[in-house]
């Protein structure tokens, strides 16, 4: 949807009509003021820019374009953005209509529309004291042109006096037009006009017969008059227009230098905090004001980044967090805060929010159409520019994130390899002197044989824990399946856990009729083992455990249960978590068989869980599809 | 120990170790030679094919992590010119290797880190294997009697029953007492070259066995499961 808002404060209630409609449609509105040849006088562009701003602020993408021709532009737009609706006014009054050729180019509009829907807005004239939104007849000239413009007439006045005699007076009327065409190059329209009016007159009263009157008697030169006088007033305003359209041209050309120059300073910065500083002090040249960039620190706090050159009073920091919050300009020159001396503008890009810009001009105009739009456009490049520089920023991080974790994995893996080598020797060794040379023992010897053997049993344990976990991570894992028995699988779990069911009494209660179950025997073995080491870890001595064994809902069954004290409430919804130790686990454990256990499940495409029982005592329960 | 008999004595069974690391070919040729053997030593793969046809080893005892070639390439060259029992020792996590190895012509399998109990218990089982007077024909398992020549089973001295290919079954185990029997090589002898993927029958049959020839079939001694690999008759 589409609004055709111009410098009147009828646009005003445009502008509000479109927005009620685009939020009952929940669609894309946007405001198009379309600058034509006609030049804007302060008056206007402070109305314009009153009503882009609104505009703004309700939510619309704020375009403008140029072009001389209004209805092609608009239809060009809304073309381009794909609209389907756009809405114009109309002025209730016929004077103003024809005032404004309005009927026409409506007409036009609805002839060309197509497949577009228009809607014409009424809209009352002259509610409150605002300008008069004619089009412009103001004359943009200083005090010092008008002058000149006397001036010259007056010279030119003089010289003709002298060359009077050798060109004849009609000539004369032409070295005036000429100092006229002249001077509209470099004075204003007014001061044209007026050397335009007053070289006319100047000609009648001085050089023309009768001499000194204004008084013309000779038909002949009653024509010359009247045509000097309208040659002289049509070039003026000609050249007057040219210069404008120049002028205008010029303003453009400056604003696309200064976007492009900001652009390519923002690209060849190598780090955020030299964009930032150049944005600012890019920013502050083309504005002629001082700039501050706010951006957030945590969530909900703006902190003022070094790159600005002003600090931000504290009674400012509302208005800063409204615009971060909202997405909207606030402060000086709009509607909102409007009392602040600062224009705060959000760096918004994408619909995400990265911060605000806050700009205090050092003169106190406020800002063009084109300016506003031009600092909308900084903002939106910084916004970008630093949006980019964020993603590249976190995508290096969890580069050297994965980097550095993959190395670690390498390293835990070489390492655990490296270890296993002289573990075995130690085990192979002390397990030697055990059973070849156990006579020649004394009894202390074969204390602190056993006491090396068990320590080295237990390092191997660890060590291929560790092995474990870095292949389950690394994703390595998959699983060998084959149908097998279960009551092989909790035979073997007990045998190779004997040794730590020394104190304890492990009891096994598996079914004879148990069906044969897809696993990785050796995987599931050793989940198995890990919950009944942990079981024994974690029980005092003499503690029953059970492992059972069956088929429940279409799923094997593998509880390790225990009547032990139990687990923590606190901590059963981290149990499974790598590295999680409960707080009152007796030392020595390292927190990761639990983890292996539900990794090796998981491969399985089973669940693992853990509860207190009603009867006291903790259970695991292992759940594999059958 | 009962294997060190007067007539062993004599003749001290050459063993080849392939071993790359120094501290494990030590303290294993220290082990061996302690229990009466003959102990030779590489620690490449090449080296430990060119060992093997210089010194004619009984035994091998092949680690499968060795830095030039692989092991199951130095079992496949031993195996063209020899036919000496090997033990291939692997490191944990290796199951594919065990199998792959066993499959290439190994006779059993032992996982670091092993005790050297195990290990040599696994070297008397195979020097019994490799002895063609040791295969007698009435065979003791603890309570169990197999008369191969009479197809006779007898648990505790009484008879048991077995099907046709509980039989063949059993008398695999018996021939290859002690040594470890892969799934594959287990259904290839017993129920054909194309029977690869019948490991669940394979299951059923075993837990037949089991109910059949173990005192307690609920906590077997004889026919062992090795998790991953296959079975083992325990003797």
């Amino acid at each position: 949807m589409l609004v055709a808002v111009g410098a009147s404060p009828a646009a005003e209630q445009l502008v509000r009509w479109t927005h009620r409609l685009a939020v009952a449609l929940d669609c894309w509105w946007g405001a198009v003021y379309v600058e034509s040849t006609a030049i804007l006088s302060e008056a206007e562009q402070q109305q314009l820019s009153r009503v882009l701003s609104l505009a703004r602020s309700l939510g619309a993408e704020v375009i403008t374009m140029t072009d001389p021709d209004l209805v092609e532009a608009l239809l060009q737009m809304a073309l381009q953005r794909n609209v389907t609706q756009i809405v114009i006014g109309k002025s209730t009054r016929r004077f103003h209509r024809r005032l404004f050729r309005s009927d026409k180019w409506m007409e036009r509009l609805l002839q060309q529309s197509g497949e577009l829907d228009i809607h014409v807005v009424r809209f009352k004239e002259g509610l409150s004291g605002t300008p008069s939104p004619r089009r412009s007849i103001a004359t943009g000239s200083t005090l010092q042109e008008y002058l000149l413009a006397v001036g010259i007439v007056f010279a030119v006045a003089l010289i003709g006096e002298y060359v009077e005699f050798l060109v004849g007076f009609r000539a004369i009327a032409w070295i005036f037009l000429a100092a006229v065409v002249v001077m509209a190059s470099f004075v204003g329209r007014g001061a044209t006009l007026l050397a335009a009016g007053l070289s006319a007159l100047a000609w009648d009263y001085l050089f023309e017969k009768p001499l000194y009157s204004f008084s013309i008697s000779n038909p002949e030169d009653r024509i010359l008059f009247v045509i000097y006088f309208v040659v002289a007033v049509t070039l003026g305003q000609l050249t007057a227009k040219i210069r404008a359209q120049e002028k205008a041209e010029r303003e453009r050309e400056e604003r696309a230098s200064a976007l492009q120059w900001l652009i390519e300073e923002l690209a060849a910065a190598t780090s955020m905090g030299e964009m930032l500083k150049k944005a600012a002090q890019q920013t502050g040249d083309v504005f002629k004001g001082e700039v501050a960039i706010l951006l957030p620190s945590s969530p909900g706090r703006l902190t003022v980044d070094p790159s600005g050159v002003f600090e931000i009073p504290e009674h400012e920091h509302p208005v800063t967090a409204w615009v971060f919050e909202h997405g909207q300009a606030a402060g000086k020159f709009t509607s909102i805060f409007s009392a602040t001396p600062t224009l705060y503008v959000p760096l918004a890009s994408s619909g995400a929010t990265l911060g605000v810009i806050g700009l205090r001009l050092r003169q106190n105009l406020p800002l063009t159409v084109h300016q506003r739009n031009l600092l909308d456009a900084f903002s939106q490049q910084i916004a970008s520019v630093m949006q980019r520089r964020q993603m590249q920023e976190i995508a290096e991080k969890s580069n050297i994130l994965a980097e550095s974790e993959r190395l670690s994995k390498t390293l835990l893996n070489s390492i655990s390899h490296e270890i296993r080598t002289p573990l075995a020797a130690i085990q192979i060794a002390t397990t030697n002197m055990h059973e070849i040379g156990g006579p020649d023992l004394t009894p202390n010897q074969k204390t602190m044989v056993s006491e090396i053997h068990e320590a080295s049993e237990r390092l191997s344990r660890l060590v291929g824990k560790v092995l474990d976990m870095t292949r389950l991570e690394a994703g390595h894992l998959k699983p060998n399946f084959d149908l097998c028995e279960v009551r092989d699988l909790a035979l073997l779990a007990e045998s190779e856990t004997r040794n730590e069911f020394r104190k304890h009494h492990l009891t096994l209660d598996v079914a004879s009729d148990l069906p044969l179950v897809r696993m990785d025997f050796e995987l599931m073995l050793r989940a198995l083992t890990n919950l009944l080491s942990n079981a024994a870890f974690h029980t005092p001595a003499g503690t029953e455990v059970q492992l059972s064994a069956k088929v429940e809902n279409g799923a094997m069954q593998l509880v390790v249960a225990d009547h032990g004290h139990g687990i923590p409430e606190a901590s059963l919804p981290h149990l499974f978590e790598k590295f999680y130790r409960a707080p009152d686990a007796p030392t020595g454990g390292t927190g990761l068989g639990l983890s292996l256990v539900k990794g090796f499940v998981e491969a399985h495409g089973g669940q693992v869980k853990a509860e207190n029982q009603a009867s006291g005592g903790a259970a695991f329960t292992i759940r594999l599809p059958v | 120990m009962p294997h060190e008999s007067s007539n062993e004595r004599q003749k001290m069974p050459r063993i080849l170790i392939v071993e790359d690391e120094a501290q494990m070919r030590r303290l294993l040729r220290h082990t061996l030679e302690v229990s009466g053997y003959e102990v030779f030593e590489a620690a490449t793969g090449e080296e430990a094919v060119l060992q093997a046809v210089q010194c004619q080893p009984e035994m091998v005892v092949l680690d499968l992590g060795l830095p030039d070639i692989d092991g199951a390439v130095v079992l496949s060259r031993l195996r063209e010119w020899s036919e000496a029992p090997v033990i291939v020792v692997s490191a944990r996590h290796g199951e594919n290797d065990k199998i792959a190895a066993l499959d290439a012509g190994a006779n059993d399998y032992i996982t670091k880190p092993f005790g050297t109990g195990e290990l040599l218990a696994r070297l008397r089982a195979m020097q019994r294997y490799m002895r063609p007077e040791a295969k007698p024909k009435v065979c003791q398992f603890g309570d169990l009697t197999v008369d191969v020549s009479a197809r006779m089973v007898k648990l505790r001295g009484q008879p048991v029953k077995l099907s046709a290919t509980e039989y063949s079954l059993l008398l695999l185990f018996v021939q290859n007492a002690g040594r470890v029997l892969t799934q594959t090589h287990i259904l290839r002898e017993i129920w054909g070259p194309d029977s690869k993927e019948k490991t669940g029958v394979l299951r059923v049959y075993v837990r037949y066995l089991r109910n059949k020839i173990e005192a307690n079939p609920d906590q077997p001694s004889l026919l062992l499961t090795e998790p991953g690999v296959g079975y083992r008759l325990n003797g």
